[in-house]
This record gives C-alpha cells, sequence and structure tokens, in this order.
C-alpha cells in the first residue's frame, strides 16, 4: 500500500487564513486599544521600551495566529468547545477555580512524575509567567508609576491609581526587582532542567537542541543579562549599562518571536488542561460493548468517534452502528485476535456477534445492526460454528 | 531498510517476560507499554502480546487535541510530556486498544519501539526477552511478504483502511497447520 494514499486530511487553507486573518486583526485592535487606555492616550508610553513593545505585539499576533489553526483541528475545536459549555454553569466555575489551583498554582500533575521535576518546573513556570505579567505590563504601557508627592508613588493600571507608596520602601524595592526574583528563579530552574538532560538516559536520545536545550539557554541568557543589568546600575555605577541593555533587549525580542513556535507553545495547552476533570466528571459513564465494564463517558466517546469521523478515519465494525471505540482496550485486543484466529466475537451487552470480514476488520454475523433509516433491526445470517 | 515488529500469536505461552522486559526499558519508567491477554479465559491458555502497531496514519495522533503525539522515523512515540493533558482520547481512538494513561502522573503512555534502543541499532526490548520468538524484529518486507503464513499489517475497518508497520502473523486457517515453520 502507498503511504502517501491514505495521508493525514488536508485542512483548507482559506479557511485557516481567513479566521487567522480575522483573529489577529481583533487582537490587533484590542492591543493597540490597550496600550491606548494603559498609557493614558499615549501619555506615558515609555519609549525606552520600544523595541520591546513591537516584539511583544508581534510575539501576540503570531500567537494568535498558531491559536487559529490549534483550534481549526477537529478534537481542539471539540475540547475547546465543550470548555466553554462546561464553564457556562456556577458549577463549572466552582470546578475551574479548583483545577487552575491544581493544575496551575501546585501543578499537580508534575509532581506526580517526580518531585525534582516539580521543583524545577514550579521554579521555572512560575518564574517565567511572573515575568511575563511584570514585563507585559510595563512594555505595553497597562503600568506606570507617578511621583503624587516627593518621596512617594503612585501606582496606576489601565489608569486607575492602584495604591501608593514610599520611593524606597520594602514593597517598592520588591516591585522594581521583580524581575530580578522571577530570574534567579529561572536560572535555578534551567540549571536543574540542564542537569536532569545530561542525567536522563531516555532525554539523551529523544531530546533536540533547538527544542530541548536552546530553550533552557535562551531563559538563562535573559535571565543573567536582565540581572546585570541592576548589578551594573547598583555596583557598577553604570559600567557597561548600554552593552549589557542592548544584548538583554536582543535576547528578549529573540525569545519572543521564537516563543509561538517553540517549546513554550505548551503554557496555552495547560490552560486547556483544566477542562478535563470536569469533561471526564459531568458525564453519565459507558459500558463496554462486549465486557460491560465501564470505561468512559458517553460524551467523550461520541466527541471520539466524530472527530474521527471528520479526520477521515472512523473505525467501524462493518454492518452495524459500533465503532471499535465502544469497546474498551482490552477487548478491543481480544476481538482482533479472535478474529484473526477465524473465531466468533461475543459482544455481550449488544446482543451481536462479530467476525473477520476477510480484510481485518471485524462485521457483524448476528445481532441487531445499522439500516439506512439508522434504527437497528435483526440481521439474518447466523453464526457458523 | 527499516526494521518492524513481527508478532505469531500463536506461539506465545504466556510468560509476560515481554511486559517485565518492557518495564525495565529505561525512560520507561517501570509502567509496561506491552499486553499480553487471554484470548479465551477459563476455556484455553491461549495467549496473544499486543505492542503498538505504529499506524502510517494513527488515530491516536489524529484523536489528540494537542498534538502531544509526534512520528519519528516511522515509531509513534508515547506522548509529549510537556503537552500531554491526559484527556484520554487517544486511549478510545486506537482500534488495536493500546495507548493507557496513567492517572497519577496524568500522563499518556505506549509503546515507542524502544526508541532509545531501536535508534542505536539494538532490538526492542520486548523482543530481546521472548523465550518462543513470539516477537521478533525484521525488515519491513522480510515481516510483510517472506514469512511463510498469512499476515496483517492493512487492516479495513468498516471501509477505512489503516496500515501499520507492526505486522501479525495469523494462523493458517486453510491448512490448519500449525504456526512453527
Amino acid at each position: 500500500m502507498n503511504r502517501e494514499s491514505q495521508a493525514y486530511t488536508a485542512f483548507p487553507k482559506g479557511r485557516f487564513f481567513s479566521k487567522a486573518a480575522l483573529y489577529v486583526c481583533i487582537m490587533a485592535v484590542v492591543l493597540l486599544l490597550s496600550v491606548y487606555i494603559g498609557s493614558e492616550r499615549f501619555g506615558y508610553v515609555d519609549l525606552a521600551l520600544y523595541g520591546y513593545l513591537w516584539a511583544t505585539v508581534i510575539s501576540i499576533l503570531l500567537f494568535t495566529a498558531r491559536i487559529a489553526a490549534w483550534t481549526s483541528r477537529p478534537p481542539s475545536r471539540t475540547l475547546w468547545k465543550q470548555g466553554m459549555k462546561l464553564f457556562a454553569s456556577a458549577r463549572g466555575w466552582k470546578f475551574l477555580i479548583g483545577t487552575l489551583f491544581d493544575n496551575i498554582g501546585r501543578q499537580r500533575f508534575i509532581s506526580g512524575r517526580s518531585w525534582y521535576r516539580w521543583g524545577q518546573h514550579m521554579l521555572l513556570s512560575w518564574g517565567v509567567l511572573f515575568s511575563f505579567g511584570i514585563t507585559y505590563a510595563l512594555v505595553l504601557n497597562w503600568m506606570h508609576f507617578e511621583l503624587v508627592e516627593p518621596g512617594t508613588y503612585s501606582v496606576v493600571v489601565f489608569g486607575i491609581p492602584l495604591f501608593r507608596m514610599g520611593v524606597e520602601s520594602f514593597l517598592a524595592i520588591m516591585l522594581y526587582h521583580g524581575l530580578n526574583w522571577t530570574g534567579i528563579a529561572v536560572i535555578i530552574g534551567c540549571l536543574m532542567a540542564m542537569s536532569r538532560r545530561e542525567r536522563d538516559r531516555k532525554n539523551l536520545v529523544e531530546q533536540t537542541k533547538d527544542f530541548d536545550i536552546f530553550p533552557l539557554v535562551l531563559l538563562i541568557a535573559i535571565s543573567i543579562t536582565g540581572s546585570l543589568l541592576t548589578v551594573s546600575a547598583l555596583w557598577m555605577e553604570g559600567v557597561f549599562y548600554l552593552g549589557i541593555a542592548l544584548s538583554h533587549q536582543v535576547a528578549v525580542c529573540v525569545f519572543l518571536l521564537y516563543m509561538p513556535f517553540s517549546k513554550f507553545w505548551h503554557i496555552p495547552l495547560r490552560f486547556l488542561g483544566v477542562v478535563i476533570p470536569m469533561y471526564h466528571a459531568s458525564y453519565a459513564q459507558k459500558g463496554c460493548s462486549r465486557c460491560g465494564r465501564e470505561y468512559a463517558t458517553e460524551r467523550q466517546i461520541k466527541d471520539v468517534q466524530a472527530v474521527l469521523t471528520e479526520r477521515n478515519i472512523p473505525v467501524r465494525i462493518g454492518g452495524t452502528n459500533l465503532q471499535m471505540s465502544d469497546l474498551c482496550s482490552e477487548c478491543r485486543r481480544v476481538s482482533n485476535r479472535l478474529a484473526a484466529s477465524g473465531s466468533f466475537v461475543k459482544l455481550g451487552q449488544s446482543q451481536m456477534v462479530l467476525q473477520g470480514n476477510g480484510f481485518n476488520g471485524l462485521t457483524v454475523v448476528s445481532g441487531r445492526t445499522e439500516t439506512r433509516g439508522g434504527t437497528d433491526s435483526d440481521a439474518t445470517a447466523q453464526p457458523e460454528r | 531498510m527499516a526494521k518492524v515488529l513481527y508478532i505469531d500469536f500463536e506461539r506465545c505461552i504466556g510468560c509476560r517476560a515481554c511486559m517485565i522486559g518492557c518495564e525495565e526499558c529505561s525512560g520507561h519508567d517501570r509502567l509496561s507499554r506491552m499486553f499480553v491477554d487471554e484470548l479465551y479465559p477459563g476455556e484455553t491458555v491461549a495467549t496473544s502480546p499486543t505492542p503498538c502497531m505504529h499506524c502510517v496514519t494513527p488515530a491516536c495522533a489524529e484523536s489528540c487535541p494537542v498534538q502531544a503525539i509526534s512520528v519519528l522515523d516511522g515509531v509513534v512515540l508515547s506522548a509529549s510530556h510537556e503537552k500531554c493533558i491526559g484527556c484520554k482520547n487517544c486511549t478510545y481512538a486506537c482500534p488495536f486498544g493500546i495507548p493507557r494513561v496513567d492517572e497519577t502522573r496524568n500522563l499518556m503512555y505506549k509503546c515507542d519501539l524502544c526508541y532509545d534502543r531501536t535508534s542505536k541499532g539494538r532490538p526492542p526490548m520486548c523482543v530481546s526477552v521472548c523465550p518462543t520468538d513470539t516477537i521478533l524484529f525484521l525488515d519491513e518486507e522480510e515481516a510483510r511478504h517472506k514469512r511463510n503464513k498469512p499476515v496483517q499489517y492493512v487492516w479495513d475497518f468498516g471501509g477505512t483502511t489503516i496500515e501499520t508497520r507492526t505486522v501479525i502473523g495469523i494462523p493458517d486457517k486453510q491448512t490448519h497447520q500449525f504456526g512453527y515453520h
């Protein structure tokens, strides 16, 4: 069989381009408005961050295009819609807060893999997320400090004064050096990750320099050059400040433009992951058509079957309305082998008997079968035994 | 030429060495990716091993909402650790019942043909430990055409054709000769 003959279903490019262009335009307008409002009608634009501003805008627009491509895939779109539906209820929001805390807050999914990886990931992820928050707020001019009295700053977010603080107060020092604290966390996390990648034998084979190692090097470069800015300003009387600032800006811009197509793409995927616990808990369980064991929710099986049909690979059982996914994993494996051996496969829960179809698939020989009208009727064929 | 798994399940004695070997493979985190199922429980001792079939167009990857399952050198790999969100779509989509989700780590895992071994020219762990040559690691063409018994590698599921790299040798139903050639 020619391997090219059953390639992945081609997605209509025109549909993607029009959708992506629409989302990108909407996002560009939203960004422009946010900068306009945040900077109080461009009154507080920080021109020192001009280069970062353009890299950030382009990065967000590229992210938007990638999300448009991603949500065009049938399984992603299905899960996305399920998430929207589930979280339209009060119970959904309660679930959402719980899973956000578990999956994003304390990242329980990774503590089960190992405590070392959990510590490394907590340092890296929270370091990066807080850095994003601070960088976006400053670069997009959503936040700025106003000197309202001698020795007192007002912190203004989107034109709204939030609180005041002393220029040299503890809170102010913590805020000014926010990116230094996150930088230290990122450096420690990256070193832990690199150390693990040096030791883990499976990683040594599967990891790639561009996908797994380069992001860590880039994060370290950003954190070190950023921290050196503080070192230069506080303890070196500004020596090399301009060169360090330029190298930091180059590193950050490379990071921002590389981010949507790199390992960092998993960050938005993790947020989709908060849908899963509720998706699994909100629907009735489904029993296997052969052994009767409950193995999934009815909703998810229907979704998976719809997705495979849309991708032109529905895995049907010939002469029935069933697909292989109506059986549990073990029954799928055993049924394939029984059919290959020439034995009959009794679907105890669906009152059907199957056998091999002569082409390595399954077909019904007795029991309730599909009809053109969509309702079931008794088949006339009888098993020969 | 690419090498593939060849399963002659008539030879399986149900010792489950393949499962233990799979657990021991580095990077498998003590979780077996191999299955040994009883075909007629309570009636006969017939068993069959099932590894991943490494489909050319994998239903597991097609159904994954986060594109966590990738194909490398024709090998369908386990889900990417950073992308997998544990939704279990792949476990339901696979017509051969292969992927599983580790609830503790919230991570899908499946046979990756011991990629760390096979990429260096070594056979997968299940092949190395099988005492009855039920599981062999052969050149793809040899597995498909040169074995003297009927084989399965193109499957027709109600009109949908799925081609697999793993080849299954099936009992000869014409002559009813036992599978030891």
